[in-house]
């Protein structure tokens, strides 16, 4: 099982780093060559998602069950996830300043992603400002759920009601609804690649989560000997 | 279910009144604040009087909130819920705290339109916005100091974890209200009147479903 996952992220990525790369696209204007920018920024929210949602879910079974390895697995999870949010806002910032002309827009997307980042941050000043064991654990669940939540209207209903966003995808950006998938009437080509680095990124989400759970258990184990 | 509530409430009520400072306080600094405002910026913009408001009474509602579990103590606590049912015990708090920061808020609005004047034209949708955001802060806001407590570490992890999760309750609230205050028809306001709605609605689930894991000790 993990192996799969380490295979697929290394066999994904480094296609899609060099077909990514030199692959054809189509030329559209303002766009030019950094629409290759798509496989690299578009996945990260993808991971971000993914990730968020495993969190989640290791947070419910933690309030079900207990187990202190659904606990720090939902941390492990919530932590790349925090990763990958930090690297999409840093690919997207990137991508604005070329295409829309500044690091920072304004643009709602930009604001939410933003919030959300600082949901997760809370997430981890909650854990560190309780020292006893099980209360951190199942205070941080319960925060980690609501974190969740929150993200719903942050990522999936408020940029789509805006009356303007720069993003596609918004009401006044002429391609309503899901901002991924028309994503610049995605030609077939750039599909080849931008599925791939999707899961090639999640893999490797998978990937970081689990070394950051092992490190995580051994510190335990470090601690109690 | 109801009588417990209603006992809490009445609880809640006699607390609140034996020890005055704590609402006497929040209705200076509602007031102080307002006056400083007054002071800094002269006239505003109706816009910026709009936003504001809301940051006054977002961080009016914080302070009014985050006291609430920690006045508490552990022994009184566990009292309580030999008595009560954890269910009873929340849903008091926020009925509670949903009033007390309609008052507060009310309280805020008058001083301020005292000094600062009032852009509003269309009361009715002004009140309904603010209506419906404080009480997505005050049901938001009770199940978070109720997480708050048990970091047992004040005010400032209140804050980090309540202003990022308040963003579309507070976005919304101010969507709505400035409808109001630009005369617009209610119409126009009906899908952010859904929205919050839903918001309040899932925090309020959201509350109810996971408070009893905060309080198993």
């Amino acid at each position: 099982m993990h192996l799969v996952y380490r295979i697929i992220a290394v066999v994904f990525l480094v296609y899609a780093f060099t077909w990514g790369l030199i692959g054809p696209v189509p030329a559209k204007p303002n766009l030019e060559e950094t629409i290759r920018n798509l496989y690299y920024h578009v996945p990260m929210w993808f991971g971000l998602v993914l990730l968020a949602f495993c969190s989640f879910l290791f947070s419910v079974f933690y309030l079900l069950k207990g187990e202190s390895e659904a606990d720090q697995l939902a941390e492990s999870f919530a932590l790349t996830s925090t990763v990958f949010g930090v690297l999409g806002f840093a690919t997207g910032m990137l991508w604005a300043q070329y295409t829309w002309g500044n690091w920072w827009a304004g643009d709602v997307k930009q604001i939410c992603a933003l919030a959300s980042i600082l949901v997760y941050g809370a997430y981890f000043v909650l854990r560190n400002a309780i020292a006893e064991q099980q209360q951190r654990a199942r205070v941080a669940a319960v925060y980690n759920i609501l974190a969740f939540f929150s993200l719903i209207p942050l990522l999936f209903i408020i940029p789509r009601n805006a009356e303007f966003s720069l993003h596609p995808g918004g009401q006044g950006s002429g391609s309503v609804g899901n901002p991924a998938f028309n994503k610049y009437d995605l030609d077939n080509r750039m599909r080849l690649v931008f599925w791939p680095a999707i899961f090639g990124w999640f893999s490797l989400g998978l990937w970081m989560t689990h070394q950051y759970f092992r490190i995580k258990v051994l510190e335990i184990k470090k601690m109690l000997s | 279910m109801i009588q417990e509530v209603k006992q809490l409430l009445r609880k809640e009520w006699t607390v609140e009144w034996r020890q005055k400072y704590a609402i006497q306080g929040v209705f200076w600094y509602s007031l102080t604040v307002v006056f400083l405002c007054y002071l800094a910026f002269g006239s505003l913009k109706p816009f910026v009087w709009l936003s504001l408001f809301w940051i006054l009474s977002l961080f009016t509602a914080v302070n009014a909130i985050t006291k609430s579990f920690v006045g508490e103590s552990k022994a009184g606590m566990a009292y309580f819920y030999t008595l009560f049912s954890s269910k009873s015990v929340l849903a008091a708090k926020i009925i509670y705290h949903w009033l007390l920061s309609l008052f507060l808020s009310l309280v805020l609005l008058g001083f301020y339109s005292l000094l600062l004047g009032s852009p509003v034209q269309k009361y009715d949708l002004f009140f309904t916005g603010i209506f419906l955001g404080n009480t997505g802060l005050a049901v938001a806001l009770t199940f978070l100091s109720a997480i708050s407590h048990k970091a047992r570490s004040g005010a400032s992890v209140m804050a980090v974890l309540s202003f990022p999760v308040l963003i579309p309750t507070i976005l919304l609230g101010i969507k709505i209200s400035k409808m109001g205050m630009d005369g617009l028809p209610w119409s126009t306001a009906m899908h952010e009147m859904g929205q919050i709605s839903g918001i309040i609605l899932l925090t309020g689930a959201l509350s109810f479903l996971l408070f009893p894991y905060l309080w198993r000790d």
